[in-house]
């Protein structure tokens, strides 16, 4: 790319996309793992299946 | 690098988005040849109608999710997701093209802006999806701040038709449209008719990947503030040292059990 006006928009995209992208993957990962420490939590607070209940046919 | 939010779809078109994008910045930036008048600047032609496009592609999304929304036969929360989703990722291309425009003006105008009808309508419609945007966070009960938000963004979309048709309306510094112009053929040629198409798909490619991933994001906060109130509710009834009710066990076990909140890494 010769002309530098072309390589600063060029930069200035890929930036701005750069940047966002980066933003979902981080996003994501801190949520993913927020809602499976949550789902860790819940899995504690709730009871033990009752006996006879929720057990694989033999 | 792995998130909670890729599945096969979305690798699959990251990975078309990134070889069309390394496609089009070596056709453009190198291999198809300059202007007779612009010289090297067209090449930015390669990037800023693109943006331009898909920005207008998130807005219309955002509205038709939110008429679909709206719509009592298909009201469904994923609409709004959707709306949320696609109008986000608007905003992301809609500031691309202020900023790739405004690299562009600075050599072929003289300045870097302009209080020119495009541009200037085109700011306008970044500040009504950022006030959209900003109105999704307000918080409130979930099916009202959807209705409130369908019905702000459908307001917001008006901006888009005018801000499109701002070039033939009135008499503007931006050119025309370059590719599709009723009556006449395109006013580009060659490889750099080719780039120019091959940009349009490349950014198709990679707005597409952005609204799956965001999307899937919206999904996923969702379940997080559902399982806020149920998780609070656990550590209230555990301050209080209360029994729980047969109703809120049942809640538990549906919580934790639930294939829809098991998260993979």
């Amino acid at each position: 790319v010769s002309n530098s006006y072309v390589l600063a928009g060029y930069l200035a995209a890929g930036f701005i996309i750069g940047v966002y992208v980066l933003h979902l993957f981080r996003r994501g990962r801190v949520l993913g793992r927020a809602l499976r420490e949550r789902v860790e939590i819940l899995a504690q607070a709730s009871p033990p299946p009752a006996p006879g209940r929720g057990s694989e046919p033999s | 690098m792995s998130s909670p939010t890729a599945t096969r779809a979305t690798r699959v078109v990251g990975i078309a988005a990134l070889v069309t994008t390394a496609l089009v910045v070596w056709l453009g930036g190198w291999f198809s040849p300059p202007a007779v008048q612009m010289g090297d600047l067209v090449r930015l032609i390669y990037v800023h109608p693109a943006m331009a496009t898909y920005c207008y592609v998130g807005f219309g999304l955002c509205a038709l999710g939110s008429i679909a929304y709206l719509w009592p036969r298909t009201r469904s929360r994923r609409w709004d997701q959707f709306a949320a989703a696609s109008a986000e990722v608007g905003v992301i291309f809609c500031v691309g093209t202020l900023v790739t425009g405004s690299i562009w003006a600075r050599p072929t105008w003289g300045v870097w802006w302009t209080w020119d009808a495009r541009l200037t309508l085109t700011a306008l419609l970044l500040a009504v999806f950022l006030g959209y945007l900003a109105l999704r966070r307000a918080g409130g009960d979930p099916a009202g701040r959807a209705k409130r938000c369908s019905v702000v963004a459908l307001l917001c979309f008006i901006v888009v038709p005018i801000d499109h048709e701002a070039t033939s309306w009135w008499a503007t510094l931006h050119q025309g449209d370059t590719l599709f112009k009723v009556g006449q053929s395109p006013t580009i040629h060659g490889w750099q008719l080719v780039t120019m198409l091959l940009s349009f798909v490349s950014f198709g490619l990679v707005f597409a990947w952005m609204v799956m991933h965001r999307y899937a994001l919206e999904v996923l906060e969702d379940r997080f503030e559902d399982d806020a109130v149920v998780s609070a509710l656990v550590e209230r009834r555990a301050e209080g040292g209360a029994t729980r009710s047969p109703e809120l066990s049942a809640t538990l076990s549906r919580s934790a059990t639930d294939p829809r909140r098991q998260v993979s890494s």
